[in-house]
């Protein structure tokens, strides 16, 4: 496991660590064994710089659930789509 | 996960390291294939170094793509691995039952074709809401929507409770391929909310940590303001009660004389012993 993924998962799960004052916590960051850039971004707590530096995926979908199922509603946007396609082609 | 389940979808909770259970934990380590479908880019690479073959079900969403069909991708490319007799995890962010349609269809179907399958809790945004803003839900009650739904079809809103609206970042989308709305269909929820509550009443706008060096988002602003104010895929409105609870005096006069009878009751019988 990453460094810095291991910092982040100790800290997601230890009482002490997660409730860090300022100073520890900065002294907890340098005290890991990470370049400049990865201290930089948790220093920062920038989960950007962080995701950039670890190689992560630039956009997360999280939507997870529809507003109704797929056989409720009186239509959805492709059939709206389709319908605007056929008043062009008849115009 | 034992040698004879087929499907778990578990719940990673919402924040890396601190939400997951030690089962959910074990159940990805013991599976021979994951799938994740997770909240945070970080939380994606942390279960990648849970297991060796994890499969982000990223892919599947694409802008302008029917979400109907993203979900029916990510149950089939589960299937596919449960079919050919692997043990199967879903790793889903947060609670994988809760605002979540592809891990309870998943399961639907594999028992359907004869596996075994089952669903571990998880700690929902939904949890943290009522960790982080102080809400007990059993207080005044609680309804929740999603924001869309709760457009599309007529409901009984309650104001002496908490109402709660999710995925409002994509209020009024009934194409189900957008992951924004623009401010227009945020006024006409407002405007729907209006029936009920001032536009100066005092909302708030939620999102949970993902990341322990993360803080939640806990936006407070009136009714009126949430037509301009930035909305994500994984906000959520909270809309505090704005009328006390009524008393239902008929039914608490009910309760008195079904009291007076009983104990009368239960005084005639100990007066007869």
């Amino acid at each position: 496991m990453s460094n810095v993924i291991q910092f982040l998962e100790s800290m997601g799960k230890d009482a002490a660590l997660s409730n860090m004052s300022p100073e520890e916590f900065t002294a907890a960051v340098k005290a890991l064994n990470v370049d400049d850039a990865a201290q930089h971004a948790l220093l920062s707590r920038d989960p950007q710089l962080l995701n950039n530096l670890l190689g992560g995926r630039m956009k997360m979908m999280m939507a997870l659930v529809p507003a109704e199922d797929d056989d409720q509603g009186e239509g959805d946007g492709h059939d709206d789509d389709q319908k605007k396609e056929e008043e062009i082609s008849v115009n | 996960m034992s040698n004879s389940e087929s499907l778990v979808c578990v719940g990673l909770g919402m924040t890396l390291g601190a939400h997951i259970s030690p089962r959910s934990r074990s159940h990805i380590e013991q599976a021979d294939v994951v799938f994740a479908a997770v909240s945070d880019p970080v939380v994606e690479l942390w279960l990648q170094e849970m297991h060796k073959d994890v499969r982000s079900l990223q892919p599947y969403y694409s802008e302008g793509k029917s979400r109907h069909e993203t979900y029916r991708e990510m149950v089939e490319a589960m299937m596919i691995e449960v079919r050919s007799g692997k043990r199967v995890c879903g790793a889903f962010y947060g609670h994988p039952g809760v605002f979540a349609r592809a891990p309870h269809a998943v399961i639907e179907q594999a028992r359907s074709e004869g596996f075994s399958a089952h669903m571990e809790p998880g700690i929902s945004a939904e949890d943290c809401l009522y960790a982080d803003l102080g809400i007990d839900p059993g207080r005044y009650g609680c309804q929740h929507y999603e924001a869309s739904q709760f457009m599309f079809y007529r409901r009984q809103i309650d104001p002496s409770a908490y109402l709660v609206l999710w995925q409002v970042g994509i209020a009024g989308d009934r194409s189900f391929r957008r992951y924004a709305t623009e401010p227009a269909y945020r006024k006409l929820l407002v405007e729907l909310l209006t029936e009920h509550y001032p536009l100066d009443h005092d909302v708030i706008i939620y999102e949970a940590a993902t990341l322990p060096i993360s803080t939640p988002r806990m936006q407070k602003l009136a009714l009126s303001e949430l037509v301009n104010t930035p909305l994500y895929l994984q906000s959520t409105m909270v809309l505090p009660p704005c009328r006390a609870m009524q008393r239902n005096e008929s039914m608490l006069a009910r309760i008195e004389e079904l009291d007076r009878v009983l104990n009368s009751d239960s005084t005639a019988t100990l007066t007869s012993q």
